[in-house]
């Protein structure tokens, strides 16, 4: 089974050197490892030089979700990872979602993500660990990705779990791992407070969206766990 | 029942084509409210007094003997879901002229928890206009505030 790992990248070249160790570290080794440098003008490439392996694509500024569909179109591996820059894998992260999409035959894996606080960050909370679907805790395949499409380009934020939604509305599956699969970088603004951040970042149309593929979903179809509770 | 505030930054909101869809950012959790229950939401989160929406909403449904009570099951179940919160004066905010629908349909939420996971982990890598993390490329004029 060829794996590929997909790394967007824009001037963050101190943790890139830190995301490519950790993927390096990895039990199973991906058989691609591709780099998606999204107009940095930092070290970024000298970092990547230094680790032969390791493909890179140069492309001008074009945003997470067209670095990451760069990347998608450049590999042809039977499953697919993200990781995003500033993210670290633990080392069995994936030989644990490979082993279980396997075993459970299923479209994606994801597992547990543990936040950490980056070093240059102020001191503050940071969740519980928790089992989420985000870029850097899937692994999908390359079917899976054909059938759902690319991140949608065109959202100003959000596109992840946008398309976590649109894999879910294709009736495609789950299987889930209990192991961290992720560590999250915490950065000290990661999540702004203001008002206007779900509209600013998308995400409110990502809940519009769903809401709109919920409705024109055939009655009885399998989605899973539509949540939908009776108010009382 | 006065008016009403929205208890936290983190509750999002926008009303088009007469559906509001609300995100919770606290727990993932997002809603639809359609048709009446989208006014009333906009009434209410507008600072509009609980009188004034009923009155407005019973002007134009002058037929409709449940008005008054679906309204009040309708926002103490907002209040209920954490989306509002009672004040006892209202502060004198917008007063929106409220756009009922054609046709009465007793208020009513959705609400959906499967995109939980993601909503409520901060998917959006913001950190500057200088470099990742950030995700989409920084916006030529500034949001509005």
């Amino acid at each position: 089974m060829k794996v590929a790992v997909i790394i967007p990248t824009w001037n963050a070249g101190r943790m890139l050197q830190e995301a490519l160790e950790s993927v390096a570290a990895q039990t199973v080794r991906p058989t691609q490892v591709v780099v998606v440098d999204d107009g940095s003008t930092d070290d970024s490439v000298d970092v990547v030089s230094a680790h032969p392996a390791v493909a890179l694509i140069r492309q001008s500024r074009c945003g997470t979700a067209a670095a990451r569909n760069t990347g998608i179109a450049r590999t042809d591996a039977d499953v697919v990872a993200f990781l995003d820059v500033d993210d670290l894998w633990p080392p069995r992260s994936l030989s644990v979602r490979i082993a279980a999409l396997r075993e459970a035959g299923a479209d994606g894996c994801y597992g547990v993500v543990e936040e950490f606080l980056d070093p240059a960050a102020l001191s503050r909370p940071v969740r519980p660990r928790s089992a989420a679907r985000v870029p850097g805790s899937i692994l999908v395949t390359r079917e899976a990705l054909a059938r759902v499409g690319g991140f949608d380009e065109s959202l100003p934020g959000g596109e992840g779990v946008d398309w976590v939604a649109r894999f879910d509305a294709t009736g495609l599956r789950w299987t889930k791992v209990d192991d961290v699969v992720l560590r999250r970088r915490i950065h000290e603004s990661n999540k702004s407070r203001d008002p206007q951040y779900a509209k600013r970042t998308g995400l409110l149309e990502v809940a519009r969206r769903s809401i709109a593929a919920k409705r024109l979903a055939p009655s009885g179809r399998a989605h899973p766990a539509p949540a939908r509770e009776s108010s009382d | 029942m006065g008016s009403f505030v929205v208890p936290s930054l983190e509750i999002v909101s926008e009303v088009i084509d007469g559906e509001a869809v609300i995100l919770d950012l606290r727990s993932g959790r997002y809603y639809t409210a359609e048709g009446v229950a989208a006014q009333v939401w906009q009434g209410a989160t507008a600072g509009m007094q609980r009188r004034q929406i009923v009155e407005s909403c019973r002007a134009h449904f002058p037929d409709q003997p449940s008005v008054d009570s679906d309204i009040d099951a309708f926002l103490e179940l907002l209040v209920t879901a954490g989306l509002l919160l009672p004040e006892q004066e209202s502060a004198g905010r917008d007063n929106p002229v409220l756009d009922w629908p054609a046709r009465y349909s007793p208020p009513a939420l959705q609400w959906f928890d499967d995109l939980a996971d993601m909503m409520a982990m901060d998917p959006v890598h913001d950190a500057g206009p200088a470099g990742w993390p950030w995700s989409a490329p920084p916006p030529s004029n500034p949001p509005a505030s």
